[in-house]
């Protein structure tokens, strides 16, 4: 069943194009990598689906609804969630406080009943402090969740971001180089998370340069160059094309 | 000593006044990074509306001490609100995504229509508050006679703050507030409505910028239309003190400034008062600028 579609997406930054006529889908229970050589638009492509920054032409369709002109926080709302490449959590704020603030958008009661804490809003706030345990318990990091999200090692905040994101209920969720900055048993532990998402029901859209692992956890690959895509398919099929060994072997440098 | 006494307990009360006005100045800064410079001219509309409530109207005559006061403080706090909410509809949202220096050429605007509009409805001349609006009498505090009405407004002052910091750091939506205030782009992404919090930011910091208004008119009684100018400043040198952005850094930065402000005029001479304050504000600007509680600037509400 077809979840996002990105239709003919288009953005450029002053003279340069970033993405030029990007189409793609993602089917729901997929888990999808987006990869390509530093500066083909990945990121770009992302930002463009959660609405951080306008299309220049093109449309993004979501589960039926265009995304087009909504906020961020409204497409949060629809169901598609994000990590960051470099990672942008609340470093002042608990670790539980920080999957909390993911809970915010689903939670019902207005500022009326949280200031007269009725009952309503009781049973809500403890739904959610209890669904943010569990995402906790998920990622594996109940025990710390006292802690400062800043004072976490490298890995832990990764998973942190994954946790969060996962708090606001998607139905997709992006994560931008999730195995960044993780060493071989944490870029393991993340394949296993991976899949468990995946059996959420949740479909995962990924940017990733680590190729064992991308190979090792999707189910397609979608490659980028220059704003477009240049080549689509399963993994095995991707790292047989000659225009993706081009694309990267061209560029040279590439980690 | 009672002459220490009496100085304290006055610096403490101006003081309290400071951290309310100083709270609407690092929140908007918080979670917005503009300094809203008619924050100032919300008090005064705080202190002229409670006139015509108190004195015009008189309330605490027509409803009894309590009601007609309690009716007062909740009136001047709503409507002074609805102002604050009013000037971020006009003067900054239509600026949100311009060049910073335009927020804040906007906000001397306003600062000066605000001004302006005050001296037209109320006009130029200073205006004074009955003396006899709350009943005059005084409580022994280590011997010392001191008016219940500083008694009042001190305390009115750290009931308000404890309550917005119980909000802050304890609610759903305060957790959004600081949330916003640490990254606006992750914020909107973890699907936090921005504009809302920017909204209830410019809602709460005029509230309670309006009811130091109130209180500073109750306290002193004569007030006059550009008198939100020196408040303000001195607010703005209170919340620079705690680190601007700070919340619980206003509140300190305030009654630190009250009563070094009272403590100067008593000790040094009266004359410098304002002076020394100024002289903070330098200081502080030189060798801490990020305030003299530990946290970074604005990263934490």
């Amino acid at each position: 069943m077809l979840l996002l579609s990105l239709n003919n997406i288009t953005k450029t930054f002053g003279g340069l194009v970033a993405v030029a006529g990007f189409s793609a889908r993602v089917n729901r229970g997929e888990v999808v990598g987006l990869i390509g050589p530093n500066g083909a638009g990945k990121t770009t492509v992302f930002n463009l689906i959660t609405g951080s920054i306008k299309l220049d032409a093109g449309f993004v369709f979501f589960s039926g609804h265009s995304l087009s002109g909504l906020r961020p926080h409204r497409i949060v709302k629809l169901g598609i969630s994000r990590t960051f490449q470099s990672i942008r959590l609340f470093p002042h704020m608990s670790v539980l406080e920080n999957v909390l603030s993911g809970c915010h958008c689903r939670m019902q009661s207005g500022l009326f009943a949280a200031i007269f804490h009725l009952p309503r809003q009781r049973r809500e706030e403890k739904m959610v402090l209890n669904n943010a345990m569990n995402e906790l318990d998920f990622v594996g990091l109940a025990s710390k969740w006292n802690l400062k999200a800043g004072s976490l090692a490298y890995g832990d905040q990764r998973r942190l971001e994954i946790a969060r994101a996962l708090a606001t209920e998607p139905k997709l969720v992006i994560l931008d180089e999730p195995a960044g900055g993780m060493n071989d048993k944490e870029t393991e532990a993340l394949t296993g998370l991976i899949e468990n998402i995946r059996k959420r029901d949740v479909t995962v859209m990924l940017i990733e340069h680590d190729m064992r692992f991308v190979m090792h956890v999707c189910d397609r690959v979608l490659v980028m160059e220059n704003g477009a895509l240049i080549a689509e398919g399963t993994p095995e099929e991707i790292q047989k094309d000659p225009k993706v060994i081009e694309a990267y072997l061209g560029v040279g440098e590439e980690d | 000593m009672d002459f220490f006494i009496q100085q304290l307990t006055n610096g403490l009360t101006v003081g309290g006044i400071y951290a309310l006005i100083a709270l609407g100045y690092t929140m908007v800064y918080g979670v917005m990074k503009l300094i809203n410079f008619a924050h100032g001219e919300l008090f005064t509309l705080g202190a002229y509306i409670g006139f015509t409530l108190l004195v015009t109207f008189n309330f605490t005559g027509l409803f009894g001490t309590v009601i007609g006061l309690g009716f007062s403080v909740i009136l001047v706090s709503c409507l002074v609100a609805v102002a604050g909410h009013l000037l971020e509809r006009v003067a900054y949202r239509p600026l949100r995504h311009s060049d910073r220096l335009a927020a804040v050429v906007s906000a001397l605007g306003a600062s000066i229509f605000l001004q302006n509009a005050i001296m037209l409805k109320w006009g130029a001349q200073r205006l004074a508050y009955k003396p006899n609006i709350l009943p005059n009498v005084s409580v022994n505090i280590f011997g010392q006679p001191m008016p219940f009405i500083r008694i009042l407004v001190f305390l009115v002052a750290v009931f308000v703050m404890f309550g917005l910091y119980i909000f802050i750091n304890r609610t759903r939506t305060g957790m959004a507030i600081r949330a916003a205030a640490i990254d606006q782009g992750a914020a909107k992404l973890m699907g936090i409505d921005v504009s809302r919090v920017i909204a209830l930011v410019f809602i709460i910091g005029p509230a309670l910028g309006g009811l130091a208004g109130l209180m500073a008119g109750l306290l002193y009684g004569p007030i006059n239309f550009n008198m939100g100018q020196i408040y303000g400043l001195k607010a703005f040198t209170a919340a620079i003190i705690g680190g601007i952005g700070n919340i619980q850094g206003a509140m300190v930065g305030g009654l630190l400034l009250g009563l070094l402000e009272s403590m100067g005029a008593a000790y040094i001479s009266v004359a410098w008062k304002d002076g020394i304050t100024f002289m903070v504000l330098i200081v502080i600007l030189v060798f801490r600028p990020t305030g003299l509680l530990p946290e970074r600037v604005a990263e934490k509400l």
